[in-house]
């Protein structure tokens, strides 16, 4: 069980006209080598800024950026921005964005947005990094004819894996996938994700996957990380966080998600997720959750140990830390 | 067709012509290509299948927002798809359409109260301006949104997207429809906010004993909203009856393909492969020979699946499928 | 997330929140109260006064504004008119002649560093015979001349005394009777002490030279029988700045002819601008809401007019036909009724056309007029309003490069027409530098402040997509 990466009170907030966003506030959290760990939450929980947190791809109105990102021990947030970007950024860790389909740019061929990367990191000429491109291209299951079709000539799914194909060519240990499947079809998504799957096993990937979807995280994860207004309110092994929620947000999450395959009657949670710049007082969750008392509206909770892997940031789970 | 029925589409097309250039023949986007659905009063028609599969085409088709290249269209007995626009004004009272997106089916410039009037007056619903005061203020209690005063004054972007899509479906009740076309309803919402929606639109029915046209790609939702369920591919239908019928016992590959693909939360999931057809859904320009879903299909019969398109044929009691295997 | 709504009373509101706004506003509320003038003095008035000479015969000719006095400090003389209720009249009979005297006295004080640019002497005399007009002139060091003798008959003369025959010789004899060379211009002779002058070195005299100060006195007389004989005269002393503009060649105040000029500008601007953006706007909504036909038919009228030469037509039928403003305004809409706003509004209601709440209204039974005009002009206006600030200041331009070169409105009194009379009148050649620049400057201030309302509209119709 060896940590590839080590986020510890990770913040990142946006200054925007009506106050500071605060959309990463206080994030901890582990990732073991080829393992996949799993960020979900509703729209607006701050789990997609927590990816370009990690990236750091950062918009102008940053307010505040802090913490400690260790891959593979060095905290990268230390680092400068140049040297983020020669040493780590897409060559130890990499991300497949968000919106897909409109991800590529529409008038490069494919090859030549393959090569790119390798154009702007490594010295080689055109020719060695089309030809990595290609070799890369063969890693997704797509054929090297792709390299000189233009991305309208694709079809959703063909996008997906070029986008993915991107994330890997420089060949990182640490894949961010953001919503990697949302645009696409039923059938699509499950073949895509049997993609991930194997490239997992076969590269050795470790996978931060993000996305709102819990049946679609269960496919890939190993842990689950559920986000509410910035701050993890919940972490640990699938078959824990899963089958034996210990936040309420966690438990009601479940019951909002519509089963194929078992009858259960479908709740729903009153309310709305809070904005990122209002603080609630106490914790986060209390306005909406059926089981709040008095210390959840005054002390903001820590997280709560459960077992050696499992944690989650409730008073109704003691104090132990 | 017995007295309860209350829309039925017989064999529409509608396929969308374009032009390459100006001076070449059209070439068509076979949109809808054959399609049989009827709808009783008071029931709801789920039909599902993967963008591109022509099932927003056929709820639009079935509200008359598209004209039908041939087939027809007949509602509560009367053949509505020959009927000009101008002869049409009644049925704009009684069939409604709910958009996907809840942040463009609003218009942004007019407040909530006057998105809502705007169907009665056009429809002159209402004697003065108080009666359709009313009439808004009725339909935003019956969507949840109170005090209906409250909102009845602010703008879209003010709003959530919950609350958007309450505002829109309030609007798609306000003229009393019968028949109302729900175009993926939910699927632009957050997890927590859908069900709650998607039971709004069941007490809906409960209430007003309207009929529903529910769409959606997502099939695990089709059992809480829905009696018949419809599976699309390719601009046809490959199957259809009861919800829990086909659900339990899925006769046509496509089917499922697309009931083996879904995933329940479930941490077993990841150790796992999904056994799912490869290859996309096929272009409607140029559909494949025969049965559409040949290419993908795991129990393909050389000679006969590629040449043949299989009949809807009704195998077990109301549960029709579309497949040679039958 | 689309733009929040912003009805056009909220858009303004902001406009005048932003800096650039703020200065715009300013700007034009000072034009629009210029534009004012006209309004009380009534524009036909304004277009008679304009063109008529004698309303402007106080003024001196081409003189320069003002202030160029104050900036310079050479302390330019300034108009003085000595009114005829400035003279002071006395009445004196030769009861055996039966010759009657009025002698109208006046006086001024002098401190200027530099002649009037002209002395005028308006003379009004009732009498039933010839009478004899005399003017003598006392400056502050007491040194007396006799300017003018002239018998004349009953009427109104004006007398420029710098080059009338008769003081010029008047002023001849009166410097050989002093013994200096009869060389010497009227305006220095009158202006300069004796001492000065019989040094050969003449220097102005001012009033405050002497010790103490004191003024010139002028004495007109005039001799005739004593029936019915009346007089009145008045003195212009023309100096050779004025006003806040100056003056053109036909002593016209410059500053009143901006004021005048301000109202045309500003309406041919205006009223251009918003008739072609409002039916440009109106015809590319058209096209593209109602597509197939009329889309090909609006298209192509405006892939033709946008490729007309719009300029040299338009100088050519002015020319040909010579035509009033109002006409000039009829043929530049009717010349600009497609373009390319016709073009950016198509493409942003193709868009609009597109969006779910459309079709909606659609199947709630709107009808296609009421989608277009309740639902998507709205939409468009405000991009509308933005552009007819654009258009604007090209307006003003146009009418004042039309009066500029010759084929404007012939007798309004536009900032072009003014630009154009200082052409004509030399004043590039001569340096009348205000006859010129004051108009010019005039039209790009406006222009800036349209400028500047756009620059603020920009950043009001934009940002939401950038910030949040």
């Amino acid at each position: 069980m060896s940590i590839i990466l080590t986020v510890d009170n990770l913040k990142l907030y946006y200054r925007t006209r009506r106050g500071i966003v605060k959309a990463v506030n206080n994030v901890s959290f582990q990732l073991e080598r080829s393992k996949t760990l799993a960020v979900v939450g509703e729209s607006g929980c701050g789990k997609s800024s927590l990816a370009y947190a990690l990236i750091r791809i950062l918009p102008r109105n940053v307010h505040e950026y802090s913490g400690v990102i260790k891959i593979d021990g060095v905290d990268v947030l230390k680092l400068s921005e140049e040297e983020f970007r020669k040493n780590y950024r897409m060559k130890k860790i990499s991300i497949v964005p968000q919106g897909a389909m409109n991800s590529l740019n529409p008038v490069l061929k494919v090859g030549d947005q393959l090569a790119e990367p390798l154009l702007v990191h490594l010295d080689i000429d055109k020719d060695e990094a089309l030809r990595r491109a290609a070799e890369v291209l063969e890693n997704v299951r797509l054929p090297k004819a792709l390299l000189e079709r233009y991305p309208h000539e694709l079809s959703g799914g063909m996008k997906q894996r070029v986008l993915i194909a991107m994330a890997l060519i420089m060949k990182p240990e640490i894949v961010i996938l953001d919503e990697p499947t949302s645009a696409l079809d039923i059938i699509t998504q499950a073949n895509i994700i049997n993609f991930l799957k194997d490239l997992q096993s076969e590269y050795n990937l470790s996978y931060i996957f993000i996305t709102h979807d819990l049946g679609v995280a269960s496919e890939l994860s190993d842990y689950f990380a559920v986000m509410y207004a910035g701050k993890i309110a919940e972490i640990g092994p699938a078959e824990d966080v899963l089958t034996n929620p210990m936040h309420p947000y966690t438990e009601k999450l479940l019951k909002t998600t519509p089963r194929l395959r078992s009858e259960s009657r479908l709740e729903f949670i009153p309310g709305s997720p809070p904005d990122l710049i209002e603080q609630i007082p106490g914790c986060s969750f209390n306005p909406r959750c059926p089981y709040a008392f008095e210390k959840c509206r005054t002390k903001e909770p820590y997280m709560i140990r459960i077992n050696s892997q499992h944690y989650a940031a409730c008073w109704l789970r003691g104090d132990e830390k | 067709m017995n007295d309860n029925t209350l829309i039925v589409g017989k064999d529409l097309k509608v396929w969308f012509g374009i032009r390459k250039t100006f001076f070449s023949k059209p070439i068509y986007v076979k949109a809808i290509d054959g399609v049989t659905i009827s709808i009783r009063k008071g029931e709801t028609v789920a039909v599902v299948g993967e963008s591109g599969c022509g099932k927003t085409t056929l709820g639009k088709t079935l509200l008359k927002l598209y004209k039908p290249t041939s087939g027809e269209i007949i509602y509560d007995g009367k053949r509505i798809d020959t009927l000009e626009e101008k002869d049409l004004k009644w049925y704009r009272r009684e069939a409604q359409i709910i958009y996907q997106d809840p942040y463009s089916s609003l218009n942004p410039f007019f407040t909530i109260e006057r998105i809502l009037m705007e169907p009665l007056i056009i429809n002159e619903i209402g004697n003065s301006i108080q009666e359709r005061r009313e009439i808004v203020y009725r339909a935003l209690r019956d969507v949840k949104l109170e005090p209906p005063e409250l909102f009845a004054n602010k703008y879209p972007h003010m709003l959530s997207g919950g609350q958007r899509q309450r505002v829109a479906i309030a609007r798609s009740l306000i003229t009393n429809p019968r028949f109302i076309v729900a175009d993926e309803p939910v699927s632009m919402l957050d997890a927590s906010v859908r069900v709650e929606i998607m039971y709004l639109l069941k007490s809906i029915q409960e209430k007003y004993g309207t009929s529903f046209l529910y769409i959606t790609h997502d099939v695990s939702t089709v059992k809480y909203f829905s009696d018949t369920i419809n599976i699309m591919y390719a601009g046809k239908i490959v199957e259809s009856g009861p919800v829990r019928e086909v659900l339990s016992n899925p006769l046509h590959p496509y089917t499922q393909a697309l009931i083996a693909a879904i995933p329940d939360p479930d941490p077993a999931n990841r150790k796992t492969r999904r056994s799912v057809p490869a290859g996309e859904p096929p272009s409607l320009i140029n559909p494949p020979s025969g049965c559409r879903f040949h290419p993908r299909c795991p129990y393909f019969i050389k000679g006969k699946c590629e040449v043949i398109e299989p009949e809807l044929i009704e195998k077990m009691p109301n549960h029709k499928v579309a497949c040679h295997l039958y | 997330m689309s733009a929040a709504p912003t009805g056009l009373k909220n858009i303004f509101r902001e406009v005048l929140q932003t800096k650039s706004g703020k200065i715009a506003i300013i700007i034009l509320s000072v034009i629009l109260v210029m534009s004012l003038t006209v309004w009380t003095t009534g524009s036909e008035k304004v277009v008679k006064n304009w063109n008529e000479p004698e309303y402007w015969i106080d003024n001196p000719r081409l003189a320069a504004p003002e202030w160029v006095s104050w900036i310079t400090g050479s302390n330019a003389p300034r108009t003085i008119i000595l009114k005829p209720e400035d003279f002071r009249r006395t009445y004196s009979e030769d009861p055996l002649t039966g010759q009657a005297t009025i002698q109208l006295r006046t006086r001024f004080y002098y401190d200027y560093n530099d002649v009037p640019s002209e002395i005028i002497l308006k003379l009004n005399v009732n009498a039933t015979t010839r009478s004899l007009i005399t003017l003598s002139w006392t400056k502050p060091d007491g040194s007396k001349l006799e300017v003018y003798r002239k018998d004349v008959s009953r009427g109104a003369y004006l007398i420029f005394l710098y080059t009338d025959t008769d003081a010029v010789s008047s002023i001849k004899s009166y410097l050989s009777g002093i013994d200096v060379s009869p060389d010497i211009a009227v305006q220095t002779v009158l202006f300069s002490s004796e001492a000065s002058l019989k040094s050969g070195n003449p220097k102005i005299l001012r009033s405050s030279d002497v010790n103490p100060p004191r003024p010139y006195e002028v004495i007109v007389s005039i001799s005739s029988r004593k029936e019915g004989l009346l007089a009145s005269a008045q003195l212009d002393l023309l100096g050779k700045v004025h006003g806040i503009a100056g003056t053109d060649n036909k002593r016209r105040d410059i500053f009143i002819g901006i004021l005048w000029g301000a109202p045309v500008a500003l309406a041919f601007g205006l009223t251009a601008a918003l008739i072609i953006s409002f039916v440009q706007t109106i015809l590319g909504a058209l096209a593209a809401f109602y597509g197939y036909r009329i889309d090909e038919v609006i298209e192509r009228f405006t892939d033709v007019y946008l490729v007309l030469p719009f300029l040299s037509l338009l100088i050519t039928i002015q020319f040909i036909y010579k035509t009033t403003i109002w006409t000039i305004l009829i043929t530049v809409i009717a010349l600009s009724i497609f373009g390319t706003i016709t073009k950016s509004t198509r493409s942003m209601v193709l868009q609009v056309k597109e969006e779910p709440y459309i079709e909606a209204a659609i199947s709630y039974g709107a009808s296609k007029a009421r989608i277009l005009f309740l639902y998507i002009l709205p939409r468009v206006l405000p991009y509308t309003f933005a552009n007819v600030t654009v258009l604007v200041p090209s307006y003003i331009f146009l009418e004042a490069s039309l009066s500029l070169l010759g084929v404007g409105d012939p007798v309004l009194p536009t900032w072009g027409k003014l630009i154009e009379e200082a052409f004509i009148g030399g004043a590039t050649f001569y340096g009348y530098w205000w006859w010129i620049l004051i108009p010019s400057s005039l039209i790009i201030l406006v222009s800036m402040a349209f400028a500047l309302l756009w620059y603020s509209f920009d950043k009001i119709l934009n940002p939401r997509l950038r910030e949040e």
